[in-house]
This record gives structure tokens, sequence and C-alpha cells, in this order.
């Protein structure tokens, strides 16, 4: 049978005239004689007809183009910044969680509610009680010369006055301290009158021994903030909670307290050795601190926000 | 001068012109192009995507892609490079439908297609009016049948009469994978059109139409 020479893809292209010469002769040749095989041909025709007469959809609108459709996409925001606003976000959230945590520990709250305030003060004082415990062992052996020629009575009397001024007290811890019994008040008579016939001694330093004004005592002397005649303005300005201005003098007198009393702040319960922990704690953990994490908290967690929602 | 659908063919200077214009960031020549092969455009994605909306959709994203890479345009038939555009946008929507289904395939056989306001003709009598309505939801639906590369090859070289060398250039393949895809679209379109008769106004049947040609 000649129509089963010929396959569906042979016919049609033949009937777009896509067969090659040799075999369109043939198939017509074919196709005169086969009944058959014409029927095919002209079913494979009708069927092409029919699809060349199907009405095209008329599209639902013009696809003109605008300028803003076609002006250039915006720079896509780089993929890892969300994450990485995120992580940055976490970790200040948690940097200023520990620091108020840290500020709110009993330990470090042992300092009464006068404790902010007394900060900055301790802040502007600690390098100068520092300095003059490094210039101790010089001016120690200068004020022994003075303890041995009882010169500088003047001197003493400032040192006197400020001996409160690295370690300000609050005005209940003055007042209790100056009402305590004198223990030594032949130290007053020795201080104002400078003379007597014995060498001038510094006040605080026991009668006549020298060497108890360079031995640190475990305690401070009461009687260093003992009322004195004169006023004692620094110690007033102390109890305000005011920084004292340092002076030259007030460091020369550092090295007469105990090295425990003399940097320390007074915390209001007389104890003054037992700051040293909680005072290196706030130095590591400052005050502003805290705010400042917690602003930089809201900032990154309102970006972060901001661009997850937008992107 | 005008192909088989009616659209008038541009002459090949002119629509080289045309780009040209449009590669130097004249807009209007590039929608004067889209006014010439929107119609085919969209056509084309309809039958891929059997659905108007998204047909609109993909059409218009096809011609901003198409405008945006204009410069990667090599030259040859500008009908073939655009509507392989707009077919590549189609089969990225049916991948992205493939992993999204959220409408089931056989709804599309119950749209009804007279409410396309586009399909009135104001110059055509209505009972012709009608068999053309029948005619086209009866191949549209036979269409729908085929696998989407020999639909496609239906539509470029017999509903919109496109040659062979360019139908293989829009659809990115070679000469004889045209013929071969067109071949088995044309033979199961025609078993179908046999097999379905009964729905076919009368003066489109096959039967029918051979009887009267042999009587003839």
């Amino acid at each position: 049978m000649s129509r089963e020479r010929w396959s569906d893809q042979e016919l049609s292209a033949y009937l777009d005239g896509h067969l090659d010469q040799a075999a369109q002769v043939a198939l017509e040749a074919d196709l005169a004689r086969d009944p058959v095989l014409r029927r095919q041909v002209a079913e494979l025709r009708q069927t092409v007809t029919l699809l060349r007469a199907l009405p095209l959809r008329e599209p639902p609108r013009n696809f003109l183009l605008t300028p803003a459709m076609v002006a250039p996409p915006r720079p896509q925001r780089r993929p890892l910044l969300l994450p990485f606003m995120r992580l940055t976000t976490a970790l200040a959230g948690l940097a200023f969680i520990l620091t108020v945590g840290l500020q709110l520990l009993p330990n470090a709250g042992a300092m009464p509610a006068a404790a902010p305030i007394l900060e900055s003060t301790q802040a502007m004082e600690a390098p100068a009680a520092m300095v003059a415990q490094e210039e101790a062992p010089e001016e120690a052996i200068q004020m022994r010369s003075f303890a041995e020629t009882g010169e500088p009575a003047t001197g003493a009397r400032i040192a006197q006055a400020d001996t409160p001024v690295p370690a300000p007290a609050t005005a209940e811890d003055s007042a209790a301290i100056a009402t305590t019994p004198e223990p030594e008040p032949q130290l007053e008579g020795g201080g104002i009158g400078g003379g007597g016939g014995e060498p001038f001694l510094p006040p605080g330093v026991s009668g006549g021994d020298e060497n108890a004004a360079l031995t640190p005592s475990p305690e401070p002397k009461p009687s260093l903030v003992t009322p004195l005649p004169y006023p004692t303005p620094t110690c007033s300005a102390n109890q305000k909670g005011l920084a004292p201005t340092p002076t030259p003098m007030a460091n020369q007198t550092a090295y007469l307290l105990p090295p425990t009393a003399s940097p320390q702040p007074s915390t209001g319960t007389g104890l003054v050795h037992e700051e040293r922990e909680p005072l290196a704690r706030r130095e590591l953990l400052p005050g502003w601190l805290a705010p400042i994490l917690g602003s930089l908290t809201l900032t990154l967690g309102l970006a972060t926000w901001w661009l997850a929602r937008h992107k | 001068m005008e192909d088989l659908t009616g659209t008038p063919i541009a002459p090949a200077s002119d629509e080289q012109q045309l780009v040209q214009i449009a590669l130097r960031g004249q807009l209007d020549a590039f929608n004067e192009l889209i006014l010439r092969y929107q119609t085919q455009a969209y056509n084309l994605a309809y039958h891929l995507l059997q659905d108007e909306e998204a047909a609109a959709d993909a059409t218009q994203e096809a011609f901003i892609s198409a405008y945006r890479a204009l410069p990667g345009f090599r030259g040859g038939s500008f009908r073939a490079w655009l509507l392989r555009i707009v077919a590549n946008a189609c089969y990225d929507e049916l991948r992205r439908r493939k992993r999204r289904p959220t409408v089931s395939w056989d709804d599309f056989g119950d749209m009804d297609e007279e409410a396309n306001p586009h399909l009135a003709d104001g110059g055509e009598q209505p009972e012709a009016a009608l068999q053309r309505s029948e005619l086209r939801d009866f191949l549209e639906q036979c269409m729908e049948s085929l696998p989407p590369d020999q639909k496609m090859a239906l539509l470029l070289v017999d509903v919109m009469g496109f040659a062979y060398e360019e139908a293989a250039e829009t659809m990115h393949t070679q000469l004889g994978t045209v013929k071969s895809r067109l071949a088995r679209a044309r033979a199961r379109m025609r078993d179908l059109l046999q097999t379905q008769a009964e729905l076919l106004p009368a003066r489109y049947r096959l039967k029918d139409s051979l009887m009267l040609e042999e009587q003839s």
C-alpha cells in the first residue's frame, strides 16, 4: 500500500512545500492512484485550513511601555544587610541587659542612692590619689624633714583641712565622724600652736611618733576630720558631693592617710575599706554606658524593623 | 502586505530601523514595534497559560524585558526574538504554578469565553460570528490537550503563519524539530476533529467538507 510509505511528518511537510523534490514527485504519484492516501492528505489539509481560520484573541489592553516601566530597577539591597542588622541589634541588646544587670547586682548595689552622684567625684579624685600614692615616697622623706624641723605649720594645717578631700563623705558620715570623741586631742593644740617645745607634727600623727605617719593604718583615723577651730570649706564641699579642687598640698597629704582610705570614697557606712571592689566594677562600667547602649539598641531595632518592612 | 492572520508584515528594513531608533533610547519606536506584535504575543501567552489575566501580565513583563534586552538583539526576525521572550516568560510562569499550584487545570476548560467583549465584531453577521466563536472554542479546547511544544509549533506556523525557520528561531530549536512537532500536532488535531466532529459547526466538519469536495 502506497499510503503506508508516507508518515504524518512527510505529509505535513508536503502541505507546506517542505518535502524535497524527489519525495514530492513520488508522493504525488501515489496520490493519483490511491484514494485512501488522497483522503488522508485532504483531512490533514482541512485541519490546517481550520487552524489558519482560528481567530486570534484581541488583547485586553495595549501593552505600550512608559518610561517609568523601563526605568532601571532600584539597586538591590545587599542580602546580608538585614541579618547583620539583626545580629548587631541582638548584641547591643545583650550588652545593654548585661550592663544594667551588673549595675543592679547586690555588690554593686551596696552603694546607696548617692552613688551615682559621687561617681563623677570619684572619677576625678582617683587619678589624683594615684599620683599622690606614686609620689608618696619622695614626699614622705620631705615631710619627715619638715617634721624634724617643724617649719611648715601652715602646710600642715592646710593638709589637715584637706585630709578628707580624697575621701568625700556624705553628710551623715561627716556628722558621725564629727561627733566622734577625739582620741588624741593633743594634736589639735599642736596643729594650732605649732610650737610648745616639741617638733611640729602633722595632724593625724600620734604624738611624737613620726613613723606612725608613714605606716599605713588599717583604719582611717576619725581625728583626720575632727572639727577644727578654723573653717574647713573643703569638707563642706565634699558633703555636698561636689568635686574638690585638687591642690598640691592635698597631694602632699595623701601619703598621710592609709592606702585604703586615701583614694576611697566614703559610702556613708563608715567602712571605707569595703568599697574597693565595687569601685573597680564601677570603673569598668561607667554610668553613662547603660543609657548609651539602650539608645543604640533602640535605634538599631527600629532600623532593622524598617529594613525588614521595606525589603 | 499582511500575513495569514491579517497582521501587517513590516518590511525588514523598517523593522531594523525602528530597532535602531529604540536602541538610542526612543521608547516610541519600541512601542511601534509593540503595537505590531502585541496581538500575536498575547495569543501565544494565552494559549500557553490558558488564562487571560496571566497572559496579559506575562506579555507586559515580556515586553519590558525585551526593551531592556534590546542591546542583545543580534538581528534576524524581531518578531521571532520578541515572541521567544514572551514564551520564556510563560514557561517561567508555568514552572512557578507547578511549584505552587493554586488553581486546577481543569478549571480553565469551563471558562466562559463569550464574556470577552473584544470578540465582538460590528461588521460580522451574528450567525457567522457565532460560528467563528464556536470554531475557536472547539479548536482551543482541542489544542489544550497538546503538549506545550507541539501547541507552540501549531500556533506559530498554522495560526500565526510563521515560516518554519522563524518558528525554529522563536522556539530556539532546530528546523527538523519544528517539522516533527508540527506534524504530530496536526495529526493530533485531525484525530480530534474527526472524533468530535459533532461539536463543530457543520460547515467546518471534515467529512462533510470532504464529501462536498469530492462531489465537486
